[in-house]
């Protein structure tokens, strides 16, 4: 089974996960922001967000207490990552 | 001389400080009973077949759920070495998993309480469905509300229950005076480590304490320890549980993930808070930014023997 979801929609959850997490309006959250330094993601609301990634799309995101221990610097960082997650976790090769 | 007293580590513990112990005991049975309030079926979906809610003990990283917490009671009914007619009181006793496995193996007698009038009718429902109903009896009360007779006693246990108190003093003082010459207390339960180790009063560890929990006062070990002893009981045995924690978390959070949808159904938003704490609680595990312990304590000549213990080793 391949990912039949785009990037860009990834990206647009993503951004619509964190605004909820941190309740802030989604145009808060552009792709260029930055996780920690620009949106202060601590690391409850990393474990929050990565939750609800797990909840929409439905596969497991590893633990992390920050956006650092995977090397996510950006909202689009995070978007690629969880495209890519979901690519190892349906079984296409990426 | 007087004790020295326990550290406030949280806004929240300082909050407690401030009440009456009668204040903070409605405090924990209104706040902390929530959790456990809930639908009997989200757990029995997320933890082994006994509903133990507190951490397995693993020999290996391959084992699943029901061998680490099959071994967590064998091991503790090993400690206790409870005979015929002995007492035994369970403090927070759950859904009854370790209480009722002690039923099943020895013939001492039974008394939990709980908070949760969920976990007593499931606790008292087992009871007689695994025949042990003659033997074991589940009360709806705060333990210092239960006030037992001196010396009425031969076994106390706290397993994932004492974290929830916070007058921990006045606790240790009525579990000495309970427990019959030759009783033990037995704790399962987390530590902050002694010194300081990464940041205790984060939004992760509110979230956890207060958010998920209700109502939680992590002592250091060694707080704990001494609180024990100037009640006059002497600790036997203490053993390091952290890493069997987070093969325990990892179990729990995997079957939240498996039964998410069915979570939900019972209750809307459980399976995040029930996720999110047990992430927070299993990296502070890994990184041993908490510690999670197994206490033996006797009261006078002990009547279990620890130093023939099985554990390798030659004295050669």
């Amino acid at each position: 089974m391949s990912r039949t979801i785009p990037l860009d929609e990834i990206g647009r959850e993503v951004r619509g996960i964190i605004a909820g997490t941190l309740r802030r309006p989604v145009e808060q959250v552009p792709l260029t922001a930055s996780l920690e330094g620009g949106l202060g993601i601590d690391s409850m609301a990393m474990i929050e967000i990565n939750i609800g990634l797990e909840e929409r799309f439905r596969f497991a995101m590893p633990e992390m207490a920050s956006p650092a221990e995977a090397n996510l610097k950006t909202v689009e960082d995070l978007a690629r990552f969880v495209a890519a997650q979901l690519d190892r976790q349906t079984g296409r090769s990426a | 001389m007087s004790a020295p007293a326990l550290e406030l580590r949280h806004p929240d513990e300082r909050t407690a400080a401030k009440r009456t112990p009668e204040e903070q005991r409605a405090h924990e049975a209104r706040e902390v009973a929530q959790h456990y309030e809930h639908h009997p079926e989200i757990f029995s979906l997320v933890l082994d077949s006994r509903l133990a809610y507190s951490t397995g003990v693993f020999a290996s990283p391959d084992e699943d759920l029901e061998t680490g917490q099959a071994r967590k009671f064998a091991r503790v009914a090993a400690k206790l070495n409870i005979q015929p007619g002995e007492k035994v009181l369970d403090v927070g006793c759950g859904w009854g998993s370790l209480l009722l496995y002690l039923a099943q193996h020895t013939q001492g007698y039974f008394h939990g309480i709980t908070l949760s009038g969920k976990q007593r009718e499931v606790a008292l429902q087992r009871a007689k469905d695994w025949g042990v109903a003659d033997r074991v009896r589940v009360d709806l009360t705060h333990v210092e509300e239960l006030a037992p007779a001196p010396e009425s006693y031969d076994v106390v246990l706290f397993s994932g229950s004492i974290v929830h108190m916070h007058n921990r003093e006045a606790i240790h003082q009525l579990v000495a005076r309970t427990l019959k010459p030759g009783g033990r207390l037995f704790i399962s339960d987390c530590y902050f480590p002694e010194v300081p180790r990464g940041d205790r009063d984060s939004s992760a560890t509110r979230y956890i304490f207060v958010t998920a929990m209700g109502y939680c006062r992590l002592l250091s070990l060694s707080e704990e320890l001494g609180l024990i002893g100037r009640a006059g009981l002497d600790v036997l045995h203490v053993e390091d549980l952290s890493s069997s924690y987070v093969q325990t978390l990892g179990h729990w959070i995997d079957n939240v993930r498996k039964n998410r949808d069915r979570i939900e159904e019972l209750a809307p938003g459980f399976a995040r808070v029930l996720q999110g704490y047990m992430t927070v609680a299993k990296l502070s595990f890994a990184r041993r930014t908490a510690l999670e312990y197994m206490l033996l304590a006797t009261k006078g000549a002990p009547k279990v023997h620890v130093a023939g213990w099985p554990i390798p080793g030659d004295a050669r």
